[in-house]
Order: C-alpha cells, then structure tokens, then sequence
C-alpha cells in the first residue's frame, strides 16, 4: 500500500512538473509569438505611412493646375493625419493602421513627419474599398506657396456648386466617366442617403459654403478660405487640420516672402528696379496668422495688391 | 524493508527531474536560437526597407524639386524646369530652412555651362560662379536631375537661361 503511494507521489509530480513546465514554455511562446506578429504589423503600417508621404511627392504640381489620383492600399487602412503649427514651418504627421482579416484594426503605426507637405484631411481617413481619393491643388498667394494636398473617402454631393467647382470636378472626372468621389447636383433630395452634402449659398447640408463671404461652415464651426484650392480643402477636411495647416502654409508663405524680398533688393542693385520690399515686407509681416479669419482679412488684400504691383514690372519681375 | 525502495524510487524520481530540466534547457536554448536567427533576418529586412524608402524619396524628390516653391522660376509661365537662381542663391544660409528637407544629405545646384573659376557662389561672386550648396552633410550617394537655370541678367536687363542640374543625396543606412 505504501509502495503504491510512493510510486502514485513520484508520477504524480513528474507529471504536475512537465505540465506546469509545458504550459509556461508554451504561454511564452505565444506571447513572444503574438508581441512578433504586432511588432510586424505595426513595422508594416509604419513602411505604409512612409510610402504614403513618398507617393504624395510625384503628384505634386509643377505649373500645372490641378491633379487628381487614387491610392489603392492592399488592405483596408486608417490614414492618421496629423498637424503641428509649432516651429519654422510646423510639421505634417502621418501614420496609418490596418485591417486584419479578423477585421481588428491594428495599433497606429510610428508616425512619418514631413515638414514640406500640407495634407487637408479628416483626423482619420478611411479607405472605403481599399481606396483612398487625393487631389492637389496649388496655392498661389500671390506665388506658389505649395500644394493642397486633399485625401478623402467616401462620397460627397455638391448641391449647386459655383461654375468654376463645377468644371474643375468635371475636369478631374473625365465628365464623370471616372468616380472621384464628388457627386454635382442642382436638388439636394438627389444626393445618396450616405453622401455628405455639400451646399453653396443654402443652408441645410452638412457642409455649407458661403461664396460670397468665403466661409465653410461644418458641425458650427465656420473656416475661411481664398481661391477654390482652399475652398474644397476646407469642405474636405476637419476644421482643426484646416486651420493648423493653413497657418503652416502661411508660415511658408511668410520664409518665401523674405527669399523674395532678398531677390527683389539683390536684382534692384543690378539694375532692376521693382521698389517690391516694404510691400513684401508687409506681405511678410500679414503671414503670421492666428485663424483662417486673419488670413482672410489680412494676407488675401496684401497679395491682392503684391501681385497687381509685380505685374506693373515689365521685364524684371520678381515673381 | 520499505526505506530502500523508497531511497532508489526518490533517486529515480530526481533523475527525471533532472531529464526534464535538459529538456527544458535545451528547448529554451532552441527557441533562443530561431528567436536570434528570426530578428535578424527581420532587421536585416527593416534595414533594406528602410534604405529602399529612402532612395525613393531622393528620386522623388529630385524629379520634383525644379517644382517646388523655393526653386521654381515664375517670373514667366513658360518654363515648368526652370529653377530661379537668384531666389537659391538667397535660400543659402537661411537658418530656418534647416531640416525642412527631410533625409537629405546634399543639396546642391549647379551650373553645367558655362563654367566659371569661382565654385562656390556667394553675393559678392555672383553670378560668376558655378555652385549653391544648401545642404551638405558627411556622406551621400548623389542623384542629379538636369534644368534650366534662369536669373536677371544686369547687362540684358532681362531673364537670362543657363544649363545646369540640381543634385541631391542621401545618407546610406548603416
């Protein structure tokens, strides 16, 4: 009996020492396992984010208009878009998350920063049917300042839109042979259930845009623009990502303003005379903006006058 | 008569044990090996990702930056690769412009013809000079993109169109 209990105790803990060994060895492989696989998706997301803030570069504008593609990403993706206003020209931050085939979205990845590029956004894009829509517009104020460039997803219903907007969408559409997300129409009740509607000079949609006054308003809050670049990056993206990178914009705007300045002086001394620098200088100073309302009332009149002073110049101009 | 039994079971039952610590051993020794030789082939992956990133965003951006505001001529519409030259030569130096061109290593635009003694361009050579160094840091692999270099010509009084090249590089992964 007792040499039953000896062999039954000695079996017993050989057994409860292997399973107890076993199971830890096998919790610390699928632990390692799974930090592995989350370690790569986020490597994975983050080679995304990267790419992403490469492809903007090609679609950039020279002194073309306008440009419109479509970035196709192998899974469904959150675009995380970012805005800092902080420093010589602010910065951009992008990253990005995917979808498993479990459908869990993965954690964000590490964030890409670029301090040349102005993305108008939502705060998080996501890519409807594995796409995402971009268009770049040029901001000239009174020079090339640098691009919008606008990603969106799902639909959005224009209901009457200005002539300009309209052909501008009818350009970039191939008279709407191609889906860029942008849907014209004269009645409101024609716009898809889904679409954001979108109204100029009426209120009632989601989105409502005052021509005249050049306001955007959107969920109250109310962002100005100038020129149908702005315009549409406004309608297009959240109101914070707006206003930060308007006032990044205004930043470079302002650091072109003295290269500007510099040259009209340096080109004066060699026999072009433009008397271009206090108005570059007042160009300079009108930059440093708070909202998109301070743009509107101060840098829009003072490029106005800038560029109808630079085309007074025959041959020297300075821009 | 029980307590030798006893002894040589408790001695067989520690063998075990001890059987079962070199197996646990040499399992966790083995999952450390293919733990070890798994990051490294993912490192070494991360790295020619990365690298690969990199070179993509040069040559991007060296097929763009004749485009890009600082560089661009606009004093005409008629010339979409035609890099204003008075305007780079004013961006040298300008503090705040450094590291607005991410992973960049060198930035340089140069005159192709005609070339002139002077190398570097500074306010008191110009335009008798052939290079405006904006970024310039340690090692590189050089790209190069070919452009019009236009400025104001004091004896033409007018835009004067050169030959030269913008050339930019990055900084290899290590």
């Amino acid at each position: 009996m007792s040499n039953m209990n000896i062999k039954g105790s000695d079996f017993t803990f050989s057994w409860i020492f292997a399973i107890m060994a076993g199971a830890a060895i096998l919790v610390l492989a699928i632990y390692i396992t799974s930090q592995l696989i989350s370690s790569g998706n986020v490597q994975r997301d983050t080679f995304v984010a990267g790419e992403l803030a490469n492809i903007l570069s090609p679609i950039e504008t020279n002194l073309e208009d306008n440009r419109y593609s479509v970035i196709e990403f192998s899974t469904e993706t959150r675009v995380y878009n970012e805005c800092s206003d902080s420093g010589a020209f602010g910065v951009q931050r992008l990253s990005t998350a995917s979808k498993s085939s479990r459908s869990e979205w993965s954690d964000q990845s590490i964030r890409k920063s670029v301090y040349n590029k102005y993305v108008f956004s939502r705060a998080v894009e996501e890519t409807k049917n594995k796409n995402l829509h971009v268009m770049v517009n040029p901001l000239v104020l009174p020079f090339k300042i640098g691009d919008a460039v606008i990603i969106y997803s799902g639909g959005y219903c224009f209901v009457n839109p200005p002539s300009d907007i309209e052909n501008l969408i009818s350009d970039l559409s191939a008279d709407g042979k191609n889906d860029i997300g942008l849907n014209i129409t004269s009645n409101l009740n024609s716009c898809p259930l889904n679409f954001t509607k979108v109204c100029f000079n009426k209120l009632g949609c989601d989105v409502n845009v005052e021509t005249t006054s050049k306001v955007v308003t959107k969920s109250g809050k109310s962002s100005y623009y100038e020129g149908d670049a702005l315009m549409l990056a406004s309608i297009l993206s959240d109101f914070e990502i707006y206003e930060c990178q308007l006032k990044r914009l205004m930043k470079r705007a302002g650091e072109l303003g003295v290269l500007y300045k510099r040259k009209a002086d340096f080109i004066e001394g060699s026999g072009c005379s433009n008397n271009l620098g206090v108005d570059l200088q007042s160009f300079v100073i009108s930059t440093n903006i708070n909202s998109s309302r301070d743009f509107a009332r101060s840098v829009v009149p003072i490029a106005d006058d800038l560029e109808r002073r630079n085309d007074e110049l025959a041959s020297c101009k300075v821009f | 008569m029980n307590l030798p039994r006893v002894r040589y079971s408790s001695s067989k039952g520690q063998f075990k044990i001890q059987q079962m610590v070199f197996i646990i051993v040499a399992i966790i020794i083995l999952f450390g090996i293919v733990a070890v030789f798994f990051v490294s082939i993912k490192f070494g992956s991360l790295e020619s990702d990365v690298e690969d990133l990199r070179k993509e965003a040069v040559f991007t951006q060296v097929r763009k930056m004749a485009g890009t505001p600082e560089f661009i001529w606009i004093a005409s519409d008629d010339c979409s690769s035609c890099v204003d030259f008075d305007k780079v030569l004013m961006l040298k130096d300008r503090e705040s412009y450094k590291g607005f061109w991410t992973d960049i290593s060198l930035l340089k635009v140069s005159r192709v013809y005609p070339l002139y003694a002077a190398e570097e361009c500074t306010t008191q050579n110009y335009p008798e000079c052939n290079s405006v160094t904006l970024v310039n840091k340690g090692e590189y692999e050089a790209y190069e993109s070919f452009v019009s270099l236009c400025r104001f010509d004091s004896s033409l009084k007018q835009k004067k169109c050169e030959i030269g090249k913008i050339i930019m590089g990055f900084e290899g992964v290590e």
